[in-house]
């Protein structure tokens, strides 16, 4: 923060108000420094200091000012706070004054005051709606884009990450009510006191609404006293809890609501950091009472935009809530009654009311008449026209409206502020959301709700209710003590009448946001362009940050008299979620980093740890890939880790394969199902490798499948698999096998499985103390067997993935770290050393294992991979068995798997393609690819494994291969280059 | 985020379930004599109703159960909920709705 | 047809543009047509174009329930692109970026393709293998197609989690230059004026209620503004493909979900190409206008509400602020959905249908936006020679039947 204080002007009031002049603080905005109270928002600071201009328009840089006091401010975005802190494209209308806020406009440069890109405004004749289509096409969008790109966005992407925290919050309650004005207020009471579960969610950071603001006696006190009772009595209640500084952001299906609670943004980044910066809630609501109030719209004339020209109501909520005025001589136009309250209350602060202009023939309520009570000229059946002032308000005109001609005469009046009322729109977004409909109140002119889909009811404003004593009578169970006023009627009035061809073509705002003006609205509807999608997507109106707040119900209706339509027949587009933009933070909460899928750490972690474990993601399990020693790189460890595997002994921790029980007198047949090969016939003890298939015929996963009794088996999964295996076991059963006696238990995180793989396996087992007699003629490859091992039960599988001799042992996981140390203490003087999962896929392809996902994909079937016999012999209905007789299964030219012996000493790159015969180079077509290999330390070449069309009649063929780098020669050979009889597993 | 209740556990969020296909499909077997259309029929073609339809959702994320749920696809509205193996027409009859 | 060009556009801007004609028509329904298509998206409306322009139809319909490029037309998330797994599919997805290419200038409306390119991201050893049959299958497939390092990766995505303790580190991506973005509904009203000035009749707000079929031909369509007759209906209804299928008395192996689209509040661009991470499920832009523009995963339940879930989009953004950091502190301005029409292999059905005289363009899922052009040429080409063309012979519904299955599940991008 730089410089000394300043103060250019003082439009602070000296009435009471609800900020603390006790509580001086200081801010900057665009570099400067000013002063301001607690209790002021940003925006209300900045009008007392007087800075007019807080931002440039989106697309002509035009200068513009705080135009609202609320979440519908179209003008006074800005950057709040410094890097890593920094928060682009805040409304200052919402923001919260903190000492030593520092705040920045958007969109201008080098600040809004001085923006250098102000002569963009000129171009305004050629960047109408939708210009863009018709031009830029020569020499291509291609080449025009990157400078339209210079001049896009407002607020500038944070550079560092977020430091802040944010949370999801998960709620039940019985009623939801969504914002505390006057008729939440009186919603909540009455639902408090009949016990029910209320929640009562207010976006401001004060309870009361309007209340805050309305110069009003309810019960013989004021506004603001009255909702101070409320609220006490409120807090009273256990059953009532409020949540303020937060928006009901979405409304999904079944009452489910989303919340955005901003605990911290009203404080210095630093002050505590230890709680979450926002809440993002999820909640399930009994019943939602949707009283979100209505927003103000502004009236539609020339250069209504600028710097000075505000909502009426915003005048007045500046003046009774902060106790600013943005100027000292203020106009005020109106096609309602309401604009008067502004007049009323400005004349009370002080302010000098200029003059209204009411397009009303003859207004004759009571607040009109107080007004005119007090001297101050009513200009009825006269609209403002136009307006002058470049960088801010200086005089307005007006002229007479009869019979919707205008008349060419204009008085103009000097005056630094305009309030303009052009009716109120009823926020009906979460209605919407909900699924409402809406229909078109002509006696209000505006949209209110009409049909509920969902557990919910809009009261008060939003449901078009405006008068506080009508929002009295329809919620609260006891009537208040309230004046009853007279009013008249709103008139419809959405542009200037066009008789006058200088107005005609004159610039009238429509979308402040996004530089929409009545003439481009007219230019959309004289293109044709007359549905509300096609015309706001051409014109853009209603797709700024505030989503057409104020602007949308305007361009609707001006649309309309474009193309002779009432605005019902027009209609409206749907409103999205959010209400208010969310920090996508907050929405992200805690899903993000480790939490965001989270990896799954194995039985021996630490131990692995320990030893040097490089870990990878393998499916989601967070394995050791291979465990570097000292002064090795990765592929020297792999090497030792392999060597080590095939002439001594190997462990490797592999607990994540898939593990599933399944029991019960249907068993045997249950798995029948499930596999293309046998699994009824299969002896006790026994265990057998099988494939998977989905009902498409295509290979889903592998393992191997054990009896264990007649009536149990253990069936093994790719790891990545054994979640949705089972589940789809599940599925199954419940759903079209449901007499099967048979239960399905995922053991797969329960059991520990620890492998040795070596010619020493069975002496590093035997050292140990064990009850299973593990001699070759006992215990052959794929057998089970159950029993002792250091006091341990355990099941110990002869199986082999690494072509040697090898034993699973399987054990509760919670043995399984003890009993790996055990055996890597016992495996010492056999060379015992552990080898990590790329290791281990170096032996499997050299062996010619395939590896699920990798060798296959989501073509394979059984026949592509050698398993095409048994699966088509197999007599039973299973799974995919007779996707495997469709035309293309039975193909004679399928790509199957075969070995690839590269030409040259480097191994091939798994993802090369395959060219077809008589292809030499890129494009051409695929014969079939490449699917893994490696360097092959065992066999002393590369090895490889790949598809090939037409694979099992091409042995012996030398064959083309394209990788990025370019081609490769290779011959085709049988899928297993190392030790083909399989003596080694065998023995 | 729709509330669906389980016949099981009662209701749950509707992240706690996944949706299965349709309900009532019938896996036309020996696969020797289903000829390929009606394979097909089975296995690709759905009535993919804008409308009321009826599913199989399971409750993945809690008891694991698999149960038939009658839901409108264009408002998701949920109708009628009913075990596996219970027809429609007695679900109907009954009071399992969410 | 009006010219648009920056000499008309100064020109009407002295006239305060009040010259400019309507960009079509709004005709009322004759009762006979030469050919109906049903669906007035994108794919309906480049078919009744190509079906005027390459194959001399004077006599076309195009019936919308809706308005015209009011379905996933208007709410994808507009990213073009050809990185294809099968030569099937790659000929068909390059066919239509090239049509892409030349479309501003030949509808003479600025579609507004940026070919920033289509960065897809890799985070594992596994990543890196099944990618490198992605690029070299391209180059097979004659696709421009290249590798990235993961320093190339943080040049072009200024911010992005470069940390090797990140979830998903990123070891490298592959890039097609060619691809991009395109403004969608440019797409549909530059097919909609091009098609209207051939003499193509452009119905909306009508939809199609039934079809009048005998001895398995067509031979008529029942709408809600009247009943036309003719010989000749396509029909590209995307998520409604199963209603109309239905009164036409046929299947089809389509679901119809949600799936969502969101952006972000504008802000100064800082990135160009489209970025993509499988393994995050998520893939971003940003738009001309500054928005991120993001997506992800479907829904995973049929549906026909034009609105996202809450717990499929909270997804998303953690996977982009996952990837992005920085965007944390951005927010999220507006969330949507269309209704896509998702098949067993993630590759469309363009052909022939039981009905005779009647031919389908669907099954797009997720990807349908950059198939615009080459769905509505080959459905139009289908129309008029009832057969299809070279490039949709193997897109047809025959493939579920024969098991020929043109599985593109890995390229369709984020999976499903």
């Amino acid at each position: 923060m730089a410089r000394k204080i300043e103060h250019i002007y003082n439009l602070r009031l000296d009435v009471a108000s609800q900020v603390n002049l006790d509580k001086p603080i200081s801010f900057s905005f665009d570099g400067r420094v000013y002063s301001g109270y607690e209790g002021d928002s940003l925006a209300s600071a900045l009008i007392a200091n007087g800075v007019r201009i807080v931002g440039r328009s989106f697309k002509y840089h035009r200068p513009r000012g705080i135009m609202s006091a609320g979440v519908e401010e179209a003008n006074a975005i800005v950057q709040i706070g410094e890097e890593p802190y920094r928060q682009p494209n805040m409304l200052a209308t919402k923001v919260e004054l903190y000492d030593g806020l520092v705040a920045r406009s958007v969109n201008a440069w080098p600040n809004a005051a001085f923006d250098l890109f102000a002569p963009l405004g000129f171009a305004k004749p050629f960047f109408v709606a939708g210009f863009y289509y018709k031009v830029f096409k020569w020499p291509s969008w291609q080449f025009w884009s990157p400078m339209v790109r210079r001049l896009a966005g407002l607020g500038t992407v944070p550079k560092q990450p977020d430091p802040d925290d944010y949370d999801y919050h998960h709620a039940h309650t019985e009623i939801l009510i969504a914002g505390a004005g006057v008729a939440g207020l009186l919603a909540a009471l009455k639902h408090g006191k009949s016990g029910r579960k209320v929640l009562l969610v207010e976006q401001d950071k004060d309870l009361g609404g309007a209340l805050l603001f309305e110069k009003c006696e309810i019960d013989g006190m004021s506004a603001l006293d009255k909702v101070a009772e409320m609220e006490a009595a409120l807090e009273a209640m256990d059953n009532v809890t409020i949540v303020k500084r937060a928006t009901v952001t979405g409304y999904y299906d079944d009452n489910f609501i989303t919340i955005s609670e901003r605990l911290r943004n009203h404080l210095p980044p630093h002050v505590d950091a230890h709680i979450p910066r926002e809440r993002f809630w999820h909640l399930r609501a009994g019943q939602v009472i949707v009283a979100t109030g209505a927003i103000e719209r502004p009236l539609v004339f020339a250069n209504n935009d600028r710097p000075g020209i505000m909502l009426a109501s915003a005048l007045r909520q500046y003046a009774n809530r902060f106790g600013v005025t943005a100027g000292k001589r203020i106009f005020i136009a109106t096609n309602n009654d309401d604009a008067y309250r502004t007049a009323l209350d400005m004349h009370a602060v002080g302010a000098h009311i200029v003059g209204i202009a009411d397009v009303r023939p003859n207004p004759q309520g009571d607040l009109v008449n107080a007004v005119r009570a007090l001297g101050i000229t009513v200009y009825d059946g006269h609209a403002v026209v136009n307006t002058s002032g470049a960088r801010g308000l200086k005089s307005i005109s007006i002229s007479k409206i009869e019979n919707n001609v205008l008349d060419e005469r204009q008085r103009a009046f000097n005056c630094d502020v305009l309030g303009t009322s052009g009716g109120w729109s009823p926020v009906v977004h979460l209605h919407s959301q909900s699924g409402g409909k809406l229909r078109f109140n002509e006696e209000v002119q505006a949209f209110v709700p009409r049909e509920y889909v969902q557990q919910n009811v809009c009261i008060g404003a939003a449901n078009g209710v405006f008068e506080l004593v009508d929002i009295y009578s329809e919620v609260s169970e006891k009537a208040a003590r309230l004046q009853k006023l007279k009013t008249e009627p709103i008139q419809a009035f959405w542009d200037l009448p066009k008789n006058i061809k200088k107005i005609k073509n004159s610039k009238r705002w429509v979308d402040l946001l996004h530089d929409v003006t009545a003439s481009d609205v007219a230019l959309a509807a004289r293109e044709n362009y007359i549905s509300v999608e096609h015309f706001k997507r051409y014109t853009t109106t209603g797709m700024a940050m505030d989503q057409g707040k104020t602007s949308n119900v305007n361009a609707l209706a001006i649309l309309g008299q474009e193309t002779d339509r009432k605005i019902q027949q027009v209609g409206t587009t749907k409103f999205r979620p959010p209400y208010s933009p969310v920090s996508m933070g907050a929405m992200a909460a805690r899903s993000t980093g480790a939490l965001f899928s989270p990896l799954r750490n194995l039985p021996m972690h630490v131990w692995h740890v320990e030893n040097g474990a490089k870990f990878e993601d393998y499916g989601g399990w967070n394995r050791p890939a291979y465990y570097a020693r000292s002064g090795e790189n990765e592929e020297q460890a792999i090497e030792r880790e392999i060597h080590n595997v095939r002439h001594h002994v190997g462990i490797l921790d592999y607990s994540p394969l898939g593990k599933v029980m399944v029991q019960g007198p249907d068993a045997a047949a249950f798995l029948d199902y499930f596999y293309c090969n046998n699994v009824s016939n299969l002896k006790l003890n026994r265990a057998r490798y099988g494939l998977m298939l989905n009902e498409d015929g295509n290979v889903i996963d592998d393992g191997v499948f054990t009896r264990l009794a007649d009536d149990e088996f253990m069936a093994t999964t790719t790891s990545g698999g054994a979640a949705r295996f089972a589940a789809s076991m599940e599925e199954w059963r419940q759903c079209e096998w449901p007499h099967m006696d048979v239960v399905i238990t995922n053991i797969t995180t329960g059991w520990g499985c620890i492998s040795l793989q070596g010619p020493k396996a069975r002496d590093v087992l035997l050292k140990l103390d064990i009850d299973i007699d593990l001699s070759g003629e006992e215990f052959s490859h794929m057998s089970m067997r159950s029993g002792k091992l250091a006091g341990v039960d355990v099941k110990i599988l002869r199986t082999s993935f690494t072509g040697e001799l090898g034993f699973e042992i399987y054990m509760p996981r919670s043995y399984a770290n003890a009993m790996w140390e055990l055996i890597v203490n016992a495996g010492q003087e056999f060379k015992l050393a552990p080898f990590g999962l790329e290791a281990l896929m170096v032996m499997r392809t050299e062996k010619g294992f395939i590896h699920i996902g990798v060798d296959t994909d989501s073509s394979t079937i059984p026949d592509d991979v050698g398993f095409g016999a048994p699966a088509r012999k197999k007599v039973v209905d299973y799974i995919g068995k007779r996707s495997l007789f469709r035309p293309a299964s039975l193909r004679s030219d399928r790509e199957v798997l075969v070995g690839l012996k590269a030409v040259g000493d480097a191994p091939l790159r798994a993802g090369s393609i395959i060219l077809a015969k008589g292809h030499k180079k890129a494009p051409a077509p695929m014969d079939g690819r490449v699917t893994s290999s490696y360097s092959s330390p065992t066999m002393g070449h590369p090895v490889a494994l790949g598809v090939l069309k037409n694979g099992q009649s091409r042995m012996g063929e030398i064959i083309k291969i394209y990788d990025l780098d370019g081609v490769r020669e290779a011959e085709v050979v049988a899928p297993c280059f190392y030790d083909p009889e399989g003596k080694r597993l065998n023995g | 985020m729709m509330n669906i209740k389980c016949p099981y556990c009662g209701n749950r969020s509707e992240a706690e379930y996944s949706f299965g296909g349709p309900a009532h499909l019938v896996r036309p077997i020996p696969a020797a004599e289903v000829s390929d259309e009606e394979w097909v029929d089975y296995l690709f073609m759905l009535d993919n109703v804008k409308g009321v339809s009826a599913e199989r959702w399971c409750h993945s994320h809690g008891c694991g159960q698999w149960f038939n749920m009658l839901r409108n696809t264009v408002t998701h509205e949920i109708l009628t909920i009913y075990k596996m193996g219970e027809s429609l027409e007695s679900a109907k009859g009954g009071e399992n709705g969410a | 047809m009006q010219k648009y060009s920056t000499l008309s556009l100064v020109r009407n801007a002295l006239t305060h543009h009040n010259g400019w004609e309507k960009a079509w028509r709004s005709p009322d329904l004759k009762s006979e047509y030469d050919a109906v298509v049903v669906g007035g998206g994108g794919h309906g409306l480049a078919t009744a174009y190509y079906l005027a322009k390459e194959h001399g139809y004077k006599n076309i319909a195009v019936i919308e329930a809706g308005w015209l490029g009011g379905g996933n037309t208007g709410r994808n998330t507009t990213i073009v692109r050809s990185n294809y797994l099968f030569p099937q599919s790659a000929e068909f997805y390059d066919f239509s970026l090239k049509l892409f290419e030349n479309m501003s200038r030949e509808l003479d409306f600025n579609v507004m393709l940026r070919q920033a390119g289509l960065l897809t991201l890799l985070h594992s050893r596994h990543d890196l293998e099944v990618m490198r049959r992605s690029i070299n299958a391209m180059h097979m497939n004659g696709i421009d197609s290249d590798w990235v390092t993961p320093n190339e990766v943080a040049d072009m995505a200024p911010g992005i989690n470069m940390s090797d303790d990140a979830r998903y580190p990123i070891v490298g991506g592959i890039l097609q230059k060619r691809g991009g973005v395109a403004r969608h509904d440019g797409v549909a009203w530059g097919f909609a004026r091009a098609g209207d000035s051939l003499g193509v009749d452009i119905i909306q707000m009508c939809a199609v209620t039934g079809f009048d079929i005998e001895n398995g031909e067509v031979v008529g369509v029942q709408t809600a503004k009247g009943h036309i007759k003719t010989k000749k209906v396509a029909i590209a209804v995307a998520g409604h493909s199963g209603v109309l299928a239905d009164m036409a008395g046929f299947r089809l192996p389509v679901s119809s979900m949600a799936l969502q689209a969101c952006v972000s509040e504008p802000l100064k661009p800082i990135f160009d190409a489209a970025i993509m991470s499988p393994s995050l499920g998520m893939y971003i832009s940003q738009s001309d206008k500054g928005e991120l523009v993001m997506g992800g995963a479907l829904d995973a339940y049929p549906s026909y509400a034009q609105r996202g879930n809450i717990n499929t989009l909270e997804h998303i953004i953690a996977g982009i602020v996952e990837l992005f950091p920085n965007f944390s502190r951005i927010k999220l301005m507006r969330q949507w959905a269309g209704i896509v029409d998702i098949v067993h292999d993630s590759t469309p059905i363009i052909g022939l249908t039981p009905v005779k005289g009647m031919y389908i363009n669907c099954g797009f899922g997720t990807g349908g936006f950059k198939a615009t052009p080459a769905g509505g040429w080959t459905l139009a080409y289908t129309l008029a020679n009832d057969r299809p063309h070279k490039m949709n012979e193997d897109l047809s519904l025959k493939r579920f039947e024969t098991g020929a299955f043109i599985d593109e599940m890995g390229a369709a991008g984020i999976a499903h």
